[in-house]
């Protein structure tokens, strides 16, 4: 090992690294950004580890969760009291608590059935929430107005927003008793919750399962014949099928919706799976598959009188399998990623697909970046859990697509 | 003539002719077919019939008539098939084997197209009044009136003239690197990959959130606080020349900051894709020319340039079509990142301009047009590009 | 008036209930004979919610005959386009949110029913949001959730230079330079866009028509862009050129913005300091300056069957009642659209709370609109608003770039243009 070459590895280490950190920041920071506050998550100076991953909050949480459900989960149940200790050092004007209503209610049991108690002990205010209403709660949010009169002060668990509202400080939590689980993945549950998630993910592995599934063994069909059979016409068919190639996807949207609503389709499976059934691309590579296979393979087999489709079944697909297989990744990706299509063909909750309610959802979020981000992450995983599980498959497949 | 009868079936599902003109022209290609197939024993008719069939069950929503129809075909080629000769069993599989991509083809696909193309002929088609024929009046009005189509035909030009090269060399690059057997090249190849698997829709999200303005890390590892990237509509080349007294106008602005933003996204979503197609196009060089350049003294310098670089070059020229139909394609990352197409229309892609004319102005003639006119752009450049650039790709065999 | 009284009670026990509207309004369409769809715009969080609790009211008192089945279909622009797809499949809703633009565009075909026609009073609406609605004398909607323009303010920074909230243009000028010069940074935050340019438009006195002809670069106008572009070169005003005004707090010291009041819970939201809210300074201080109004009004096709546009007149009336316009006034902080709900109990005791709900109210009698003008949009977006950034970011003058709006505005209406 001579000096230059243990040099050269050195660069090339440090070249690809240094990629390899810009490649994956955003990533870092999507998972980072969904386990903040909303107003960590707006910070000018970025906030490497948030609250949230903070071991010495984790055991407050899990005390609070535990005072008003489970330290895992958390909770508001039935006649608990949650006690939460703000550090002040002296006894200043007592501080205001509440519990916000939610937006548009016009009664909220939670607020209304909440004792709230508040009392200075040696260095810290204790503040106590008693649960009198009678139901239970999954979240129990909280407000303290705290005088600007004092020099400093610390509660607890960190306020997920700390904001001047006249001559107070107004300290805000999302939820007062989340337990250790509760409050780290606070974002993700309450995304979760928010939509009906599973339903999407339900629809999207539907839709893309099938398109792959039917859309495999139409190309194969079709590319078959037209590299192993000469039948008249086959010309023509393979002229209009790169024709097709040539269409930009978008002059297609507004017929092929009119055509989609006259059928009755709006809403349905058919809407998200038919149109997208015969796939050029699928063709395309499988005839290529299939012209690169040894003519006398078919022709012996046509010798012992096996029909085409025996051929086709006993012979080419199984040795088109890594063609299979990359055309099976882009197109379970194309499925999964779409946003457009959903948009257009689909307007009720239970038909959407997981990109479609997230658009939804990171319209409804607004700048609640930490649950969109949260969202968006559940959104991406199971490609990338798919990816790690099969990652030769799925490398060696997308490679294909640009070998000639 | 089945294509005829699908085509007719669909006139009638838009309401273009009435509903018995699909029975009437169904029965008449019934005849026809049937006719030539008992003359001429013609199998490779069987399976039109068959679809005829189907159709004529389908059209009129009558289920068990469709599966009639098929059984029907079945029981046919069953009885028929020892008497086929080898050319009608051909002709008769080819087309069974074809049919379900080609019919799907052709309603999805090729009858819309047609449809939009008629469009486009009409004046400011909203589907809610009447609207006259145009003519190409449409055409007329976009390639000389239009400066937003140039504008965002500009922009897509800067798309291809930096993403391309750009992206196809950071992409060779890395391959290069992580072919020179390195430790963790699955950790590396997965870091690289990991971007192109991610939805459009969610990485477009995180990098807003890069950008922006206050809470954006870009701002604050550059430690330029309140530079607001994917709004400012200034031209990176303009801005470069500044200071040397020179003030570029319009296109030689070149693109602005805000489309340089959204390029280098761009360039990041699909980076790992080029890194994965260039590294198999690598592993497909045999080993012996290098080792033949070795004993020859070559440096790794020269190897790249000479051994490398040419014989990859199918894979890249692959990748440069891909790039440049892609870039007419751009559309989800400005949607989300600069939603009204920038400060001053200076993110406007060509397909956020059709998506506005369309779904914004209701006017489904003019988007048309546009779609057309992107068709034929993106043909002629491709055919180019293969007439320029195939004579000197190095194809190995 | 009994029976309003009942309903609002039933929706207030509704707002406790857990069970979703959207499943409610699913049983009660169950068995309806007639369903009219309400095809909507909103795509979440209290908009949608109020909507569906006041449909599930009024289904309520229909004893389940006939129900009304309200639809999202994503953002306004999807709506729009859904409903240009609808009018091509031949199946139109029954009723849907429209934008004064929409109704133009529909109007040239002669696709909507005229309220009278229904047999829909809007006595008691406000007349300002009716006129928006009325084409050749006929009313053609019910004004639904309105917003309008409101100033916004930061408490601790006017008090830091004791200054008062301005009631006129004049004062509202000086007190901004006034801070300004002491936190040396602009603190006028506002968008170059036409809205933020029609509320001074409008307050000097500007009209967007004249004659029945749309003029952008009168000398009102040439004025109004003058005043926005002298601003920033004096340092008193500072355009906000991405996303919302909320969005970009932290850019520097804030002092007023001329925002929406459909933005109050963000602006909340992302304050750290002490939010104000007052109605817009005037020309003079006799009254406030004119807020833009934003917002849909409720259709009814001319298409959609004779029963069910009966069940939409019924609820349309119901809709604009004084008493549901203050229970989803309150919901949402849209408007009331009603003149009425102000003096409503729910209106009076909310305004307690959020005094910024009875700003938004008193200004609503100060309300103007853009003109209903079915290429509206295109020319509020690419060709005014184009010229209005082009002036404030310095590319042109206003006075050309005004000039050049006009030009682009006449080709695309004489069909010269697309």
């Amino acid at each position: 090992m001579t000096p230059p070459y243990a040099l050269s590895r050195l660069l090339i280490y440090l070249v690809l690294s240094v990629g390899a950190i810009a490649m994956a920041f955003p990533f870092y920071w999507m998972l980072a950004t969904s386990l903040k506050s909303p107003q960590e998550a707006q910070q000018a100076r970025p906030i490497w580890v948030p609250e949230r991953l903070k071991p010495a909050n984790w055991r407050v949480a899990a005390r609070l969760g535990a005072e008003g459900g489970s330290p895992l989960w958390g909770g508001y149940q039935d006649g608990r009291s949650v006690t939460l200790r703000i550090y002040t050092g002296r006894m200043g004007p007592e501080p205001q608590v509440f519990i916000p209503t939610a937006v548009g209610a016009f009664s909220d049991p939670r607020a209304e059935g909440t004792q709230i108690r508040t009392r200075y002990q040696e260095d810290h205010w204790e503040i106590t929430f008693t649960n009198v209403s009678g139901e239970s709660f999954r979240l129990l949010p909280a407000v303290v107005l705290l005088s600007k009169s004092y020099a400093s002060y610390r509660p607890e668990l960190p306020p997920d927003a700390v904001r001047s509202s006249g001559d107070d400080w107004r300290l805000e939590w999302v939820n007062l008793a989340p337990g250790a689980l509760g409050y780290v993945f606070h974002n993700y549950r309450e995304a979760w919750l928010a939509a009906p998630f599973g339903r999407y993910f339900f629809n999207s592995f539907i839709t893309a399962g099938t398109q792959v599934l039917v859309g495999l063994l139409l190309a194969a069909m079709t590319a078959f014949a037209l590299a192993r059979i000469e039948f008249p016409g086959k010309n023509l068919v393979w002229l209009m099928i790169l024709a097709t190639l040539m269409i930009p996807g978008e002059v297609l949207l507004i017929p092929s919706y009119i055509l989609l609503s006259r059928l009755e389709w709006i809403n349905t499976y058919y809407a998200l799976v038919v149109p997208w059934l015969a796939s050029v691309f699928g063709i395309f590579l499988l005839r290529q598959f299939y012209l690169s296979l040894p003519r006398d393979l078919f022709d012996a087999a046509r010798m012992d009188g096996a029909s085409y489709w025996t051929q086709l079944v006993r012979i080419a697909l199984p040795l088109s399998i890594p063609g299979l297989v990359t055309y099976g990744i882009f197109t379970f990706l194309g499925a999964y990623n779409a946003l457009l299509w959903p948009l257009i063909v689909t307007d009720r909750p239970e038909m959407y697909t997981i990109q479609r309610g997230l658009q939804v959802f990171i319209g409804e979020a607004g700048s609640d970046y930490g649950a969109l981000m949260a969202a968006s992450t559940l959104a991406i995983l199971p490609i990338v859990l798919g990816y790690f599980l099969a990652q030769k498959q799925f490398i060696q497949g997308v490679a294909r697509s640009g070998i000639k | 003539m089945a294509v005829l009868l699908a085509l007719v079936r669909l006139a009638v599902a838009l309401e273009l002719l009435p509903p018995w003109a699909y029975g009437v022209g169904a029965i008449l290609l019934l005849g026809v077919t049937l006719e030539a197939m008992f003359r001429g024993f013609q199998a490779a008719l069987l399976p039109g019939i068959g679809l005829l069939l189907v159709g004529i069950g389908w059209g009129y929503g009558n289920t068990p008539a469709v599966l009639l129809a098929l059984l029907g075909v079945g029981a046919l080629y069953w009885a028929w098939a020892p008497r086929m000769s080898e050319r009608e069993q051909a002709s008769f599989w080819g087309w069974v084997l074809v049919w379900p991509s080609l019919g799907l083809l052709l309603v999805w696909q090729i009858f819309p197209s047609l449809y939009a193309l008629w469009l486009s002929f009409l004046d400011r088609f909203n589907f809610i009044g009447q609207s006259r024929f145009a003519g190409l009046l449409n055409y007329e009005i976009l390639l000389t009136r239009d400066p937003l189509f140039w504008k965002a035909m500009g922009n897509t030009f800067w798309f291809v003239i930096f993403t391309v090269p750009l992206g196809i060399l950071l992409a060779t690059v890395v391959a290069i690197l992580l072919n020179e057997r390195v430790r963790l090249l699955g950790f590396f190849r997965t870091l690289y990959f990991l971007p192109y698997i991610t939805a459009l829709t969610a990485a477009a999200a995180v990098w807003d959130w890069i950008y922006h303005p206050e809470f954006g890390f870009l701002n604050w590892v550059l430690g330029t606080p309140g530079l607001d990237w994917l709004s400012t509509p200034q031209g990176i080349f303009a801005l470069a020349m500044a200071p040397l007294g020179i003030h570029l106008q319009g296109f030689w602005a070149g693109p602005s900051v805000a489309f340089v933003a959204i390029m280098v996204m761009s360039l990041w979503h699909l980076l790992g894709y080029q890194v994965v197609v260039i590294l198999a196009g690598l592993q497909n060089i045999p080993k012996e020319y290098y080792e033949a350049a070795q004993l020859d003294g070559a440096s790794w310098w020269q190897q790249q340039r000479y051994i490398t670089w040419p014989l990859l070059s199918p894979t890249t020229f692959f990748l440069s079509t891909l790039g440049l139909i892609g870039a007419f394609q751009v559309f989800t990352q400005v949607l989300i990142m600069t939603p009204t197409g920038g400060v001053l229309q200076d993110t406007l892609t060509i397909t956020l301009y059709l998506y506005n004319k369309g779904f914004r102005d209701s006017d489904f003639s003019y988007a048309s047009a546009i779609a057309v006119v992107v068709f034929t752009v993106i043909l002629v450049l491709t055919l180019v590009q293969q007439r320029v650039l195939e004579r000197r790709v190095n194809y190995e065999t | 008036m009994k029976y309003l009284t009942i309903a609002f009670f039933a929706f207030l026990s509704l707002s406790l209930a857990q069970q979703r509207p959207e499943e409610i309004i699913k049983g009660q369409c169950e068995k309806a004979s007639v369903v009219a769809e309400l095809w909507h715009g909103f795509t979440g969080g209290a908009p949608k919610t109020a909507l569906e609790n006041l449909v599930v009211e009024f289904n309520r008192t229909q004893n389940g005959q006939v129900c009304v089945r309200p639809i999202g279909q994503g953002n306004y622009r999807d709506l729009s386009t859904k409903i240009k797809a609808a009018f091509a499949s031949g199946k139109v809703p029954a009723m849907a949110q429209a934008f004064e633009n929409n109704m133009a565009l529909y109007l040239e075909s002669d696709a909507l029913t005229p309220m009278a026609a229904l047999g829909i009073d809007l006595k008691g609406v406000n007349p300002l949001f009716v006129n928006a609605v009325t084409f050749n004398k006929q009313i053609y909607g019910v004004p639904f959730n309105k917003s309008i323009q409101v100033l916004y303010y930061n408490r601790d920074l006017l008090k830091k230079y004791n200054a008062k909230v301005p009631t006129t243009i004049n004062a509202f000028i000086a007190t901004a330079k006034q801070i300004s010069q002491g936190e040396k940074a602009p603190v006028y935050f506002f968008q170059p866009d036409t809205s933020t340019f029609s509320y001074w438009f409008f307050t000097l006195g500007g009209s967007y028509l004249q004659n029945g002809k749309l003029v952008l670069n009168s000398p009102k106008a040439v004025e109004t862009l003058e005043l926005l572009v002298q601003g920033v070169k004096e340092g008193w005003a500072r355009p906000i050129t991405s996303g919302f005004i909320n969005a970009n707090f932290g850019v520097g010291p804030y002092a007023f913005s001329t925002d929406t009041s459909a933005g109050y819970s963000f602006y909340l939201q992302a304050a750290k300091f002490d939010l104000g809210v007052a109605t817009l300074p005037g020309r003079t201080d006799k009254q406030p300056g004119f807020g833009l109004v934003q917002g849909t009004n409720l259709v009814v096709f001319k298409r959609a069957d004779e029963k069910e546009k009966k069940v939409a007149a019924d609820f349309l009336k119901f809709v604009i009642s004084p008493k549901v316009q203050a229970v989803f006034g309150v919901a949402t902080n849209y408007v009331p659209v009603n003149l009425g709900s102000g003096a409503d109990p729910v209106v009076t005791q909310y305004i307690k709370q959020n005094p910024a709900f009875g700003v938004a109210i008193t200004q609503a009698r100060y309300a103007k609109f853009e003109p209903a003008l079915s290429d509206w949009e295109q020319i509020r977006f690419d060709i005014l608003g184009q010229a209005i950034k082009e002036a404030v970011l310095g590319q042109a003058t206003p006075k050309a770039a005004l000039d050049k709006a006009q030009k682009a505005a006449e080709d695309l209406l004489a069909g010269r243009t697309r």
